[in-house]
């Protein structure tokens, strides 16, 4: 049967541990994930391949439904976002929770998932947290939703999660991560 | 006259009432890089059913079963079901067991020689079609490779290999039944519900 996750208090020791990856990792502000995303509300949805590239404040969020070609892309910052791909042509909206709300009936708390798909404590609110094996995060709950960390990719120094499944009854967001590519930005905001 | 790829379509096609082989599928984005790979098996029965087994390096399971088209994740648990629209029932790869259907659906048109294969395109004549066109190369064996271009631009470049032609499939192979403990979305068929015994 399925292994039981552990899900160990928050000591002294892991949070420490904890710390330190987050402080290893509060440099990267531009980095790529490919893998596969999976969004249900319970009845309805999606899946499909993903490629979710982070630069500062600007993303870009690419997925694609294989066989039915049905692929959107949502790009943006803090100016606003832009949703291209669907029937009806693109779309603009405030951000891009509130366009993947309107525009595909999906909830998906983008802003925080950029810090919990590396395995940190979204800034602004607070977090709890439950560690499984070498310290690393099991559990994380924050804003609302609980992120379940099933497989992390321990060759990353630090530890970089392979499979997360957040979710907030009746909404789930899972991502299977299949590569990562880590870039400390030389500059923050260039000139964008 | 029938161009020299309409040749080779249509002697593959023929006769032809179910099909199996080997795929190896490369997406290569808009801007030409990134390029993803993946491999695994895919089948096809008349009039609409087909499975499409992604085994590396990810696995995913595809199945149509003539009414619902079924997307099996199972890294991530979820299984999301779509009525079979015509547009997916009449994809490239599906209308390739029926050639009047073929001949409904797509305009037609002979491509010439290239790497190697006789090319032809096949241009959707659905009002909003999943992708404009797909191109499908032959050699003298028959289908080759098919490549087409989704909404956002990324180039999908699907090889066969090993086809094999009217052979007898199993009739699991296009029926698919949720696992247990998957989150399943999406167009379900009405299941017949039994009365809890508690």
């Amino acid at each position: 049967c399925a292994p039981v996750p552990v899900r160990k208090p928050a000591d002294e020791a892991a949070l420490a541990a904890q710390a330190a990856r987050e402080r290893q990792l509060a440099g990267v502000d531009r980095w790529t994930l490919e893998g596969h995303l999976a969004v249900s509300d319970g009845h309805d949805g999606g899946s499909g391949s993903l490629r979710w590239t982070q630069d500062g404040a600007h993303y870009d969020f690419e997925l694609r439904a294989p066989i039915t070609g049905k692929s959107f892309r949502l790009s943006g910052g803090s100016d606003g976002a832009l949703l291209e791909g669907i029937e009806g042509g693109p779309l603009r909206g405030p951000d891009a929770e509130t366009l993947m709300r309107k525009a595909l009936g999906w909830e998906v708390p983008l802003e925080d998932l950029r810090a919990w798909v590396l395995g940190l404590r979204a800034a602004g609110s607070p977090a709890e947290l439950r560690f499984g094996e070498r310290q690393l995060p099991s559990l994380l709950m924050q804003d609302g939703w609980t992120v379940d960390y099933r497989a992390w990719d321990l060759e990353h120094q630090p530890p970089l999660p392979q499979k997360v499944f957040a979710s907030q009854p009746p909404y789930k967001v899972k991502l299977s991560i299949d590569s990562f590519q880590l870039g400390a930005g030389p500059c923050v905001d260039c000139g964008r | 006259a029938v161009g020299p790829a309409r040749q080779r379509l249509d002697a593959f096609a023929t006769g032809l009432h179910s099909l199996k082989g080997r795929f190896t599928q490369t997406l290569t984005d808009a801007s030409g890089q990134g390029a993803k790979s993946s491999s695994g098996t895919l089948a096809l029965e008349a009039p609409r059913e087909f499975r499409w087994d992604t085994l590396a390096p990810y696995k995913q399971t595809i199945v149509a079963d003539g009414s619902r088209v079924w997307l099996y994740d199972p890294e991530l648990e979820q299984v999301t079901v779509r009525v079979q629209s015509t547009e997916e029932a009449h994809s490239p790869l599906t209308v390739i067991t029926d050639l009047k259907q073929l001949d409904r659906d797509f305009k037609v048109t002979e491509q010439g020689e290239r790497d190697g294969l006789s090319w032809l395109r096949l241009t959707s004549k659905a009002r909003d079609p999943q992708f404009g066109y797909a191109d499908l190369g032959f050699d003298a064996s028959g289908l080759k490779r098919m490549v087409f271009q989704d909404q956002l631009g990324a180039i999908t470049d699907i090889r066969f290999a090993d086809w094999q032609r009217n052979v007898e499939l199993p009739a699991t192979t296009f029926n698919f039944t949720p696992p247990p403990g998957a989150d399943v979305i999406g167009d379900l068929p009405v299941m017949t519900t039994h009365p809890l015994k508690d």
